[in-house]
């Protein structure tokens, strides 16, 4: 097993450096001793064994399961229920809303033709035995499943109470409908080509908003908050802040809006229109009290500025790229 | 008596006539052109007119002259008053381009002067008054922005009070509002954001952290927790603490948390 988890690891180094395009020289040697010292090319070299805790400990954070060995007992212990369901709406061809919380499972929500919502949900639970076990039990069902879902108005809700089984949401929505969604434990979220105004929120679990329209705001906190726009409204303020990973926001190149930045790490951009003011502390006292501005914002203007659209991470970098 | 015999008779008065000129006289008057009594005649008065002295005025004239002046300039001021000073002024100001342009800058002068000094007053009143609604505006504004359905809108609210001053109460409250109880955890976010640049008021320093046993989202759990290190405010530890005691605090952000607290002395 920690053959496996090595390995992932220089993917997952050799994923990173390209990612920062750094030149990777093919003549770089990656070896791992015994003693799981990994040294790459001549200059540097990774104790292996303190980072296999760290990503196991953080893995296992992440699932609230066992890595490895366990997933196999997790499949054996577990079983999937799919089950589908058409919710029709009131104004059909008008705009509308999803509005979707949940606890334990990912939702991804995507844009079609049609004029309805389809909702597809799998569920997760533990198996029904057949067969008695030690104590001369048998499971005959587990949890149990309470979710709801009601249209009013051309809003419609997808609620699942409960933490301990998980369902995940595979949801169709016509294209121009606003989404406010919620998860927690294995929350990710992914939002493909609907043009609306979204919130999205999540725990655990990335956050990727792909191809949209409209306006955004995106937080999580492990797990990277990707977004690809592919127009944005103007003067929408926006924010997308996570506390693990990322912020990587994607606009087309004539987007206007003026940025407030903060992370522990890097900020990146390929838009050459970009500037950068520098935040002095500023002390002001005003007529009650003072004013303090903290320095670790960074603020920029794309494109001449335009309406605030704020990025916040700790453990991560930040991106803005040109569409 | 002709003109050309009379400088010979004034040259024989004054004795400056040459001898020649003196031959030629002799023979103007024996020949009867000069009548020597009338040159003996001249010659008398001109004696008398230099040696006679000047004649003193006396005081009796000087009395009547003045008086006679403070007459004439009595009735001449009258008509001056209506023409002649006027037209004077008048004369003195536009007879020339220099005049013309002393006058334009001196009615510049005097209109700037008046604008700064009483125009501008009861402008001023009226700027501060729109000012005011303006302020009062944007309040009810915020306060409105702050309870719409959209996240987007919420936002703006929330910016719309980073723009209105620290000192005002009912910013301070909406914001503490929008901070305790918004459904969206961005909001909350934001409202953090623009709190903490009043942190340094008693009050909203007490209002940042009695929110923290508020906050059910890890990330503005661990958001404020860092304020806390930032500003080093011992009060924080208890709240934190209370966080870390949940069962529903995840373990990774008790690990954030816990470094927090440690961080503040």
């Amino acid at each position: 097993m920690k053959k496996v988890i090595i390995t992932l690891l220089m993917v997952g180094v050799a994923f990173g450096l390209t990612a920062q395009n750094i030149k990777v020289d093919p003549n770089i040697k990656v070896e791992v001793t015994p003693d799981l010292k990994m040294t790459v090319g001549p200059d540097f070299e990774i104790d292996l064994g303190a980072h296999i805790e760290q990503a196991m400990s953080s893995i296992e954070g992440m699932f609230g399961m066992d890595f490895g060995d366990e997933e196999g007992r997790w499949k054996e212990k577990y079983q999937q229920d799919t089950e589908e369901l058409e919710i029709p709406l009131s104004k059909p061809g008008e705009k509308g809303k999803l509005q979707v919380e949940s606890h334990n499972g990912t939702v991804k929500v995507s844009a079609y033709s049609g004029p309805t919502v389809k909702v597809k949900m799998i569920k997760y639970s533990k198996k029904v035995e057949r067969e008695s076990g030690e104590n001369g039990m048998r499971l005959l069902s587990s949890g149990g499943f309470n979710v709801q879902a009601e249209e009013r108005n051309n809003i419609v809700k997808v609620e699942t109470e409960g933490w301990n089984n998980r369902v995940d949401f595979e949801i169709q929505v016509p294209t121009n409908f606003s989404l406010d969604i919620k998860t927690y434990n294995n929350g990710g979220i992914e939002i493909e080509g609907v043009n609306g105004e979204h919130s999205v929120e999540s725990y655990n679990g990335p956050i990727t908003l792909n191809n949209v329209s409209g306006s955004a705001s995106a937080s999580t906190y492990n797990g990277a908050v990707k977004a690809t726009f592919k127009a944005v409204t103007a003067n929408a303020p926006m924010i997308f802040t996570t506390y693990n990973g990322d912020v990587d926001l994607t606009v087309p190149a004539g987007t206007k809006f003026s940025t407030k930045m903060k992370t522990s790490r890097d900020i990146f951009t390929d838009f050459e229109n970009f500037a950068l003011q520098k935040t002095t502390p500023q002390k002001s006292k005003e007529a009650n009290g003072y004013k303090v501005k903290y320095e670790d914002w960074v603020e920029g203007k794309l494109n001449g500025g335009g309406a605030e659209v704020t990025m916040e991470t700790r453990n991560g970098n930040i991106y803005i790229r040109k569409g | 008596m002709e003109e050309k015999y009379m400088s010979m008779i004034t040259e024989y008065i004054d004795g400056t006539l040459t001898p020649e000129r003196e031959k030629e006289f002799q023979q103007y008057v024996q020949e009867g052109h000069i009548d020597m009594a009338e040159v003996e005649g001249l010659a008398k008065l001109q004696g008398v007119m230099l040696s006679s002295s000047v004649p003193e005025p006396s005081s009796a004239l000087k009395e009547n002259f003045y008086q006679m002046l403070n007459e004439a300039s009595e009735k001449s001021s009258q008509v001056e008053n209506d023409s002649s000073l006027f037209e004077r002024i008048k004369s003195f100001l536009f007879g020339n381009q220099y005049g013309r342009m002393a006058f334009g800058i001196g009615v510049l002068v005097i209109g700037l002067f008046l604008g700064t000094n009483f125009g501008n007053n009861s402008y001023k009143e009226e700027l501060s008054d729109l000012n005011g609604q303006m302020v009062e505006m944007r309040e009810m504004m915020m306060m409105a922005m702050l309870e719409k359905e959209s996240v987007s809108d919420r936002l703006k609210g929330v910016q719309m009070s980073s723009e209105l001053s620290s000192s005002n109460q009912k910013v301070i409250d909406a914001l503490f509002l929008t901070l305790n109880s918004d459904p969206s955890t961005n909001v909350r976010i934001a409202a953090l954001n623009t709190l903490a640049e009043y942190a340094n008021d008693p009050q909203v320093r007490a209002g940042l952290v009695s929110s923290i046993s508020q906050q059910k989202s890890p990330l503005m759990q661990v958001n404020l927790a860092e304020l806390m290190v930032k500003l080093q405010e011992t009060k924080a530890k208890d709240e934190l603490k209370s966080i870390l005691e949940s069962d529903r605090t995840p373990e990774d952000v008790k690990v954030t948390l816990k470094e927090s607290i440690e961080k503040i002395i």
